[in-house]
């Protein structure tokens, strides 16, 4: 609105407005007033006026002089009469003028110069006196008859004018009487004009206070005129402005009244609409516009909100004249007046059609793109049962294969197959990882671990690659990290593995070091980095951001150059926010890069620290194992046969059940120590028949049941379990595994197997293993001991840097595990000596332990060496 | 709205003004008398000597070739001016309504002579009364020698034998001017 404060002004105007109209009135009524009064006044006056005059006009008409007249003549005649002689035609002469006088004197209208009724009675006496009496006596004088007798007529006409002169006097008494009262009448009605003229004045004075006002008033209501038309201009000029936009935009604008009726709508909305104004005016445009597929929600929303008079923004469905149907954004508002009542809502519409569509576009695009990834999920993960199952056999047959008399460079081809079988397996185990992930099927444990035992175990891992490439890997604690932590140690593991893996790959000289810095004190938490840095060919940074991303490599010729899928890091990148921490990256190029892995963990209240259990690491048995009995129950020829040569290898008696009947039926026949169970079988699968089996033994009855299976998806370990089983063992079934598993089986009622008093010439005690694993599975020794010895390996590498770091709890943990992976493969000796280190470094007696580790360094080279010529070149 | 108001009282008081004043303006006029005889006296005729009594003298402004500055008339000289007659209230003498018949004042002028630039005429009554007349009465109101009422002679003291009167109802006097002009007795008539 145009002007300053336009408000105060309408209200101040409206004030004075109705101030001067009140004015207006009053005067009006005023004048009204004194005008009737002195019309009244005036109509009164003329009434005395009109009495007034005819007094006056009686006065007027009065004919004093006749009454003059009529003594003169009579006296004349008088006189003549008494001449002597008598001229008797002056005579009859003035005889005719007296009779004139007295027919005059007679005349009704001399009622007016008599001025009463009485004196005219008392003329026409008269004129009958003279008529009767006078004139016969005249007349005949002047005919001359006998008895005319002048002195008579003489004294008659005396006696008549006496009369007269009485009637005159009468007369004019009358007469002055009357003229008094019409002067007094008259001297009343001048008081009464006065007393009108200063009326006049009055009602002229307030027609003039009147007229000035008026034209004050006029001059003010010319001013404002003015002003307003002036207002009128701009006003009109802004609106011309407004109307244009109005126009000119392609966005609907209505104005409805009060009540949501439109008053006015633009070229727009008939445009779009196809109603025309005069369709449009006086109607909801709800009526008008909204149809079958309006969402009654937002119907109801405007409709509450135009009833309370507020303003409301709204996308809505609405229909052409022709019902074509159209969105639109309506935004509305309400035009208030002063006193903040609604007087007009103005809506704008906008069409949204084309935004509604491409929503709608990308809706559908994003749902089929989410189909179409979980359709690859599934795919994936079909296809990696599918995968495992072939590749289960490659590696399991070529592991036979291994086991048969093979030439060296038979020998050196059917390895690189079973390695290749392994690493193709690991990235399948990746992309099942990934894809397990990305579907949010992980799930964490929490318990106890050791960071220091953590980095120690897993660096162990890589020793022996780090040490063919001669890196230096290694791994550092800060004192400040509590001894225990609380998370999911295992994932954990697997991100420094990765972190581990990536750094050696992608270094070719130098040092990986692994490190865990606490970020914080430790109290009831504590924030712990962990960091893997290399001094790698390092990362360019315009590829830092991509790192972390599926299937992502530094370039396309990394993979060529160094392999791996390019999940890696992505598995690390989900598995660290799963665990409510976050990973990060720095790097330079060839300097080097530096993963940090940053977690904030609960700290551990527990006294003891619970070993991390599942290392592979110490994969052998710990405990002395004895020779199962084990129901396998598995449809798959190939399957069965690398399960039962494992089975064999380890020293246990196999039997074979094609599915989960033919199982319940074999543990009728006879008891096993063990049943491992496929869980994909024709006939009964293997979860149905491990409750039938609990069902019919009753649970802790019945023999451990372990699941075989190649569903290796997060979540099946506990479905398993939920139905029943013991134990799960992901295919393809790996010897350390499957020898891990059972022994946990096993020790539960394992015999103490002998001991042998003597010593044997070697360093492995062969009768002592064939005790041990039956002596048809002599030929399992190679394995074991090939295993043995990588693992021994490391561990005897961190046994130094233990002594080293005169670590002596550590000493004795790593003498520990050495003795029951030795005893394993009845390396006695080396066992011996092991567990005389493990007792010097409970004593702290750290210099004869580093005797000792001396010792069984040379032990172990003999191991090394025995093997070397007995087992792996006999040519067996 | 008031100003509205107010023009439209203006208006309305004008209309009926006007209507007012139209009302008198339209109405007819009435002839102002009837003629009895057509002169056998007219302008230029030589006035014949009275052989009656004189009933009436002009004298004064007027053509007194042949004569001694008067002009002297009988009842019967004067009415071969041609006689005309009308109706009127006679309030001042015989106090009712009469016909007065007689010879207009301006044929008595005409056929005396009178000048034409005279403006007023001085008359004079037997008893003595005198008044004067303009010569507009004559010629526009038509004033009246009167020499018989009802068809009667008028004998002096019927206000006679000559009598100035005026048709009353043929033109709209004012009775108090007018009246005194109604001089009865009519002795002489001076041009001035």
């Amino acid at each position: 609105m145009p002007g300053p404060r336009p408000h105060d002004d309408a209200g101040s105007g409206r004030l004075d407005d109705r101030r001067a109209r009140v004015a207006l009135v009053v005067a009006i009524v005023l004048l009204l007033g004194s005008t009737m009064f002195l019309g009244v006044t005036l109509w009164s006056q003329t009434r005395a006026l009109e009495t007034s005059v005819s007094v006056t006009e009686d006065i007027v008409d009065a004919n004093v002089r006749t009454l003059g007249q009529v003594q003169r003549e009579i006296l004349r005649l008088r006189s003549i009469v008494g001449e002597e002689p008598v001229d008797r035609a002056e005579l009859d002469l003035h005889r005719g003028f007296v009779g004139q006088r007295m027919r005059e004197v007679s005349l009704p209208y001399q009622l007016q110069t008599l001025g009463s009724q009485e004196l005219l009675d008392e003329a026409q006496e008269l004129a009958e006196v003279w008529t009767d009496d006078i004139e016969p006596a005249v007349s005949a004088i002047v005919v001359g008859t006998p008895d005319a007798d002048p002195s008579r007529v003489a004294l008659l006409l005396e006696g008549l004018e006496l009369r007269f002169n009485d009637l005159a006097s009468r007369a004019e008494i009358n007469r002055k009487s009357n003229a008094g009262q019409a002067n007094s009448a008259t001297i009343e009605q001048l008081g009464d004009a006065r007393r009108m003229l200063v009326g006049l004045g009055v009602v002229l004075a307030g027609s003039l206070v009147f007229s000035a006002l008026a034209f004050l008033g006029w001059r003010r209501f010319d001013r404002q005129r003015a002003d307003a038309g002036n207002r009128l201009v701009a006003l009109n000029r802004d609106l011309r402005k407004l109307s244009l936009v109005a126009s000119a935009t392609d966005n609907m604008v209505v104005i409805t009244d009060a009540q949501g009726r439109i008053e006015w709508v633009n070229d727009a909305f008939t445009r779009v609409t196809e109603f025309t104004v005069e369709e449009s005016v006086g109607k909801e445009p709800g009526e008008l516009l909204q149809g079958p597929d309006s969402d009654p929600a937002v119907v109801a929303e405007m409709a509450a909100a135009l009833t309370a008079g507020d303003g409301f923004n709204v996308e809505i469905l609405n229909y052409t004249r022709s019902g074509q149907p159209y969105w639109v954004a309506v935004e509305v508002q309400p035009v208030l007046d002063d006193a903040g009542a609604v007087t007009n809502f103005i809506a704008v519409e906008r069409d949204i059609t084309e935004r509604k569509r491409d929503e709608e576009e990308l809706r559908r695009a994003k749902e089929s793109a989410e189909e179409t990834a979980r359709e690859k999920a599934d795919f994936l993960a079909s296809m990696s049962h599918e995968i495992r199952t072939p590749l289960n056999a490659v590696i399991g047959l070529t592991g036979m294969l291994l086991d048969t008399q093979l030439s060296s460079e038979q020998r050196h081809y059917a390895e690189t197959a079973r390695n290749s079988g392994n690493l193709l397996l690991g990235l399948i185990n990746n992309v099942l990882n990934f894809s397990a992930m990305e579907s949010g099927q992980l799930e964490l444990e929490s318990r106890p671990f050791d960071v220091r035992a953590l980095l120690r175990d897993t660096i162990a891992l890589f020793a022996e690659d780090a040490g063919a490439r001669s890196l230096d890997l290694r791994w550092e604690v800060d004192e400040d990290v509590a001894p225990s932590l609380v998370g999911d140690e295992t994932r954990i593991r697997q991100i420094i593995v990765n972190l581990i893996a990536n750094g050696l790959k992608f270094t070719p000289t130098g040092s990986v070091v692994v490190r865990a810095r606490a970020l914080g004190a430790a109290t009831d938490r504590q924030a712990v980095r962990f960091e893997v840095a290399d001094t790698g060919i390092g990362i360019p940074s315009d590829r830092l951001a991509r790192l972390f991303r599926p299937f992502s490599q530094v370039d396309a010729s990394t993979s060529r150059k160094y392999g791996g899928t390019g999940l890696g890091l992505a598995i690390c990148q989900q598995l660290a926010t799963a665990l409510g921490g976050a990973i990060d990256v720095d790097s330079e190029v060839g300097r080097g890069t530096t993963f940090s892995l940053d977690l904030d963990l609960e700290v551990s209240t527990a006294s003891e620290v619970v070993m991390p259990s599942g290392d592979t690491v110490a994969a052998l048995p710990p405990g002395q194992a004895r020779s199962l009995r084990v129901l396998l129950v598995e449809d798959d020829p190939v399957n069965q046969l690398v399960a039962m040569h494992l089975l064999e290898r380890l020293g246990h008696v196999t039997d074979v059940a094609g599915n989960g009947i033919e199982g319940i039926e074999a543990l009728r026949r006879r008891s096993y120590d063990v049943v491992l169970m496929d869980v994909h079988m024709p006939e009964m699968d293997g979860l149905t028949a491990t409750q039938l089996i609990r069902e019919e033994w009753g649970p802790g009855a019945h023999p451990p049941i372990v699941a075989l299976t190649a569903n290796a998806l997060e979540g099946d370990r506990e479905r398993f379990l939920a139905a029943g089983m013991d134990g799960y063992i992901s295919k393809p079934v790996r010897l350390e595994e499957l020898a891990t598993t059972l022994a946990g089986v096993g020790t539960t009622s394992a015999a103490t197997p002998e001991r042998r008093s003597a010593r044997p010439s070697g360093p492995i005690d062969t009768a002592a293993f064939a005790a041990l694993h039956g002596d048809e599975h002599t030929d399992l020794l190679g394995d074991l001991l090939l295993l043995f010895l990588d693992n021994a390996r490391g561990l005897m590498r961190s046994l130094d840097e233990a002594v080293a770091a005169r670590d002596a709890a550590q000493v004795a943990q790593i003498a520990h595990r050495l003795t029951g992976s030795s005893r394993y493969v009845a390396a006695e000796g080396f066992a011996d000596t092991c567990r005389d280190l493990e007792l010097s470094a409970r004593r702290h007696d750290l210099d004869q332990a580093a005797t000792t580790v001396a010792d069984l360094h040379r032990q172990f080279d003999q191991i090394d060496e025995w093997a070397r010529v007995e087992v792996f070149t006999s040519g067996r | 709205m008031n100003r509205t108001l107010l023009a439209a009282a203006l208006i309305a008081t004008a209309a009926l003004s006007l209507s007012a004043c139209s009302e008198d303006a339209d109405a007819p006029a009435p002839a102002a008398y009837e003629v009895v005889t057509e002169a056998s006296l007219v302008p230029g005729d030589r006035v014949p000597a009275p052989t009656g009594d004189t009933v009436l003298t002009v004298s004064g402004r007027i053509d007194t070739s042949g004569a001694d500055g008067v002009v002297a008339f009988d009842l019967e000289s004067l009415e071969s001016l041609g006689l005309v007659e009308f109706e009127v209230d006679d309030d001042q003498a015989e106090g009712r309504r009469v016909t007065f018949r007689g010879v207009r004042l301006a044929d008595v002028l005409a056929v005396t002579g009178a000048a034409d630039d005279a403006t007023m005429l001085h008359t004079v009554a037997l008893n003595d009364y005198a008044v004067d007349i303009p010569i507009e009465d004559a010629v526009v109101y038509d004033a009246l020698l009167a020499t018989s009422v009802d068809g009667e002679r008028m004998p002096v003291d019927r206000f006679g034998p000559v009598r100035v009167v005026y048709p009353y109802d043929a033109h709209d006097l004012d009775a108090t001017i007018y009246d005194a002009r109604w001089i009865w007795q009519l002795a002489s008539i001076e041009v001035e």
